[in-house]
């Protein structure tokens, strides 16, 4: 193998152990425990998704009839 | 040619020719990039959310009035009580307060604060302040959204609260909740239960829902049933519901993406196979000049399978080490948008880092094998050509 390439090779195997150092590091137990901690404080587990007020649930033009852009088939519980 | 000579061959011509490699490695990464991130943000709030729900109630019940949610009465709880294997039966009262000149909104959350466990939780999760503070005069804690926008709009202490009877309720803010919990309390308010009653307009019977658990998993359909038969206007929601809609809403967006890979991939593999069959291309002459050397078919294609292998182990290793960066050290910005929203509070949510090995080592074959296959056989169609003539 020539030197431009065993280089090349070694700088990838150093990202390669650094990103697995990154992930064996990660204190794992200590952020899930925040988490655990904050959910049963308040009993919620719901994502904070960064939503504007959801108007799609009223049919704002015939509110007796149901919403029309709804995905009930993905979100319905 | 010994090994030695073949690798100094290769990696020589890998070199030389790292103008054309480097444009396939680089299209090739950002396919990569873009599919691994994905999957690593689906797969690490999906981890998030399997460890916060174990923590969950396995019931919630709400009274509903011609399909909209309505104050549920308190008095329910007793009721549930009195139901055999029912147990931790806890009122909850939250809802949105709408920040109205920009129409964002908080997540409230009324917290029972005179319950020894919440007690114990709060001293934990904010363990450096004097939690005996907190409960002289009315405070609360913020998650980092509200913080942030709450300052950006000049309310650095306190905020006044417009209760619906038109009254303000002035709380000062206590405490910021930890960074680390900015996928659920991003957007959160916590303070006491009757505080939050009053700004959210509940009255004392009245609550937003009733939590509570059934140690007995198999008891859960028939306790869905008996209660469905207590109250007409009850709802009511397992745990198991709510991890399979989850499952249901990120299996949808990673599938989508999964799709538009496909696809990527696909339009790739046939420029590459057009590249490599081309007439007078000058793989086609480089393989006939191998072979008028004296290269037997079977070192032709062991050496252009071997390149290949070289040029997409490089470009899967770049794309998954980059979106590794992206997602789980800068927080994957713009991309976490698509999972989260971006519409209110502006989240610098951090991903627990969760690598599945499976969903790795599948984009890799799905990737590899066309990307080889589209090299290999043009190479070898020329390789079993005269090299007179693959050389014209």
């Amino acid at each position: 193998m020539i030197k431009p390439f065993v280089s090349f090779l070694l700088l990838l195997i150093l990202m390669v152990f650094m990103m697995s150092a990154h992930y064996l590091l990660f204190p794992y137990k200590k952020t899930t425990q925040t988490m655990l901690n904050i959910s049963s404080l308040t009993h919620m587990s719901s994502l904070a998704l960064s939503v504007s007020y959801d108007e799609s649930s009223v049919n704002m033009t015939y509110p007796e009839m149901p919403a029309l852009g709804k995905m009930d088939f993905l979100y319905e519980l | 040619m010994n090994s030695n000579a073949f690798w100094h061959f290769l990696t020589l011509q890998l070199i030389k020719e790292r103008s054309k490699h480097l444009s396939v490695i680089f299209i090739s990464m950002m396919i990569l990039f873009l599919l691994s991130s994905v999957l690593f943000i689906s797969s690490s709030i999906r981890f998030s959310l399997e460890e916060t729900l174990k923590v969950q109630p396995d019931f919630v019940v709400s009274r509903i009035q011609g399909g909209t949610a309505v104050p549920t009465p308190v008095k329910w709880s007793d009721e549930l009580l009195d139901i055999y294997g029912v147990s931790q039966v806890t009122p909850r009262v939250y809802g949105r307060y709408f920040f109205e000149p920009k129409r964002k909104s908080f997540l409230l959350v009324g917290v029972d604060f005179m319950e020894e466990q919440s007690h114990q939780k709060l001293q934990t999760l904010i363990d450096k302040t004097d939690i005996k503070a907190f409960f002289e005069g009315k405070q609360m804690l913020v998650g980092q959204g509200v913080k942030d926008y709450l300052e950006t709009h000049f309310y650095k202490d306190a905020y006044n609260f417009l209760t619906p009877e038109g009254k303000f309720e002035k709380v000062t803010i206590f405490n910021t909740l930890p960074s680390q919990t900015n996928l659920i309390s991003n957007e959160m308010i916590v303070l006491p239960i009757d505080l939050a009653r009053k700004i959210l307009g509940y009255t004392e019977d009245e609550v937003s829902d009733i939590i509570f658990n059934v140690p007995n998993t198999d008891e859960w359909d028939m306790m869905t049933d008996k209660l469905s038969a207590l109250h007409y206007d009850i709802h009511v929601v397992n745990k198991k519901e709510v991890e399979k809609s989850y499952a249901n809403l990120y299996n949808y967006k990673g599938g989508v993406f999964l799709i538009l890979f496909l696809i990527l991939l696909f339009t790739f593999a046939l420029i590459l196979y057009q590249r490599y069959s081309m007439v007078y291309s000058t793989e086609r002459r480089h393989i006939g000049l191998l072979r008028a050397l004296g290269w037997s078919i079977n070192a032709v294609l062991r050496f252009k399978f071997t390149e290949t292998i070289v040029v997409v182990s490089v470009s899967y290793i770049l794309g998954v080490l980059f979106a590794y960066l992206y997602v789980f050290v800068l927080g994957a910005p713009l991309l976490s948008q698509i999972f989260l929203g971006g519409d209110n509070l502006t989240n610098d949510v951090h991903f627990v880092p969760v690598l599945d090995f499976s969903v790795l080592s599948s984009i890799f074959l799905i990737y590899a094998l066309p990307f080889i296959a589209s090299v290999l056989i043009p190479v070898w169609k020329v390789s079993v050509t005269d090299p007179k003539e693959a050389m014209l």
